[in-house]
């Protein structure tokens, strides 16, 4: 209808120019943007003009908040469900992730990375409870924290599918929380173990004689399987009949733990990965538990 | 592919082919188009049920920013949904993601008009894409740089600006 009438030149037409600036969008358009940017940048954008003052707090759909010094004021202001969380804390902001880890929990976050920083002298961050109380992850990821024990009935992460742990301890009930995390956890998919701890259990170490308490990794869907270790835990695997790839590596392998009942449990697996120190000398042709497996080493 | 077709159109051209629908824009242009590439606009696909004859009205879009929608539609609408493992249907998804990269390289006038094309027609992916194209846009930029960018006023008081930085300390560094 206008469309075809030229532009007139002193003024700058005022309808044509308003129709196509973002300003003029409708405020639906405007949240809908800014609940497409990571938090950070859209608390960012409260400081353009009056009218995007308040649009990132009411925003619709659930942001991802990644690293950002006031990210307990944000998720205390923001209104909706937060789908994923990212921090890496230095240890002087520890303390921080107990104030989030229960607004988070209610929430519903999805995806939960919490990376405390680690060094010599820092001492792991004893993690809130309230890790629990997320009951909607699908995605946790820690590194260099202490896992408390569970609460009665909140043992595993009902939707979890991805675990990942680095550098991190179970000091309240030590392999045995791991254990029960892990088979709690239904869903799991894909398992990274990197450097954990467990309390030392005297009572094993006398019996056993290996010097630690057997960790058994119990994952009905379990596809990918990653153990890096600096000491043999004397983990095995046990009903795993979904896995597809299992990398382990240890660096000082204790030398009368059960390799071939470890090997057997991972025979069918597609792709096997497994680094072991050099006194790692079981193999002979005559004792491998599946001809096949010969072709990985 | 020959898809299954249950849609009552209006208007059709030839029999055993698909069935095709003809778009009006404000400046009346007409646009004729398959009517499973017009359907990806839930708006078109209303006023097809509705039904009615000398093409669909709207009133709301130009002839250029509609000629980019349905080029959007076209496109999307040619892929049949494939098995979501097989190899073809990654390719087709990479093929897609191109043409989507090189839709958007357009002026923010162009893409404001699309943007409220897209909402007012409800493509929803067209909207998602646009929007998404525009939230990169503002991705690491400053308050002033966004203002700048979008011409937009800076129509906080000196005051206001004090309080906003205090609330946001740690966010604007």
């Amino acid at each position: 209808m206008e469309a075809s009438s030229p532009r007139r030149k002193p003024r700058p037409a005022p309808a044509e120019e308003s129709e196509t600036s973002l300003e003029s969008l409708p405020s639906e358009i405007h949240e809908r943007i800014v609940s497409l940017l990571p938090v950070r940048y859209a608390v960012r954008t409260s400081a353009v003009s009056r009218a995007w003052r308040r649009i990132w707090e009411s925003a619709p759909a659930s942001p991802s908040i990644g690293a950002m010094t006031y990210a307990d004021d944000v998720l205390a202001r923001y209104s909706h469900p937060v789908r994923s969380f990212f921090f890496h804390l230095p240890e002087e902001s520890f303390q921080c992730s107990d104030d989030w880890v229960p607004l988070l929990a209610g929430k519903g976050v999805q995806t939960l990375r919490l990376h405390f920083s680690q060094g010599r002298d820092v001492e792991p961050h004893y993690m809130d409870v309230s890790i629990f109380s997320c009951r909607e992850l699908t995605f946790l990821d820690l590194i260099g924290c202490d896992i408390p024990a569970a609460p009665a009935g909140l043992v595993g992460f009902p939707n979890l599918t991805k675990l990942y742990l680095h550098g991190v301890g179970f000091p309240d009930n030590g392999v045995r929380g791991l254990e029960e995390l892990i088979a709690e956890s239904p869903l799991l998919q894909v398992l990274w173990l990197d450097k954990l701890w467990f309390p030392e259990d005297e009572d094993v170490d006398e019996q056993d004689g290996h010097g630690f308490e057997e960790l058994v990794i119990r994952a009905p869907n379990l596809r990918n399987l990653r153990i890096v270790s600096e000491y043999d835990n004397g983990w095995q695997i046990e009903e795993l009949p979904c896995i597809e790839k299992v990398e382990i590596s240890s660096d000082n392998y204790t030398t009368n733990r059960d390799f071939m009942r470890l090997l057997t449990r991972v025979a069918r697996v597609r792709e096997l990965s497994l680094k072991m120190p050099k006194r790692f000398s079981v193999y002979h042709d005559s004792d491998c538990p599946s001809p096949h497996l010969m072709d990985f080493m | 592919m020959a898809a299954a077709d249950s849609c009552d159109g209006i208007s059709t051209s030839g029999g055993g082919w698909e069935k095709t629908v003809t778009l009006v824009s404000s400046d009346d242009a007409r646009f004729e188009v398959r009517e499973a590439a017009a359907s990806l606009s839930q708006t078109v696909r209303r006023m097809i049920r509705a039904g009615g004859d000398g093409g669909i009205p709207l009133p709301k879009v130009d002839a250029r920013t509609l000629s980019t929608v349905l080029e959007y539609c076209n496109k999307h609408a040619a892929v049949p949904a494939p098995a979501p493992e097989s190899s073809s249907a990654e390719a087709a998804a990479v093929d897609l993601e191109w043409f989507d990269k090189e839709l958007m390289h357009v002026d923010l006038a162009t893409l404001c008009s699309l943007i409220r094309a897209a909402d007012y027609l409800e493509v929803a992916g067209l909207l998602d894409l646009t929007c998404k194209t525009v939230a990169d846009m503002i991705k690491s930029k400053t308050a002033e740089e966004i203002r700048q960018m979008f011409g937009i006023q800076n129509d906080f008081t000196p005051e206001e600006e004090e309080q906003l930085s205090r609330e946001n300390a740690g966010v604007f560094e």
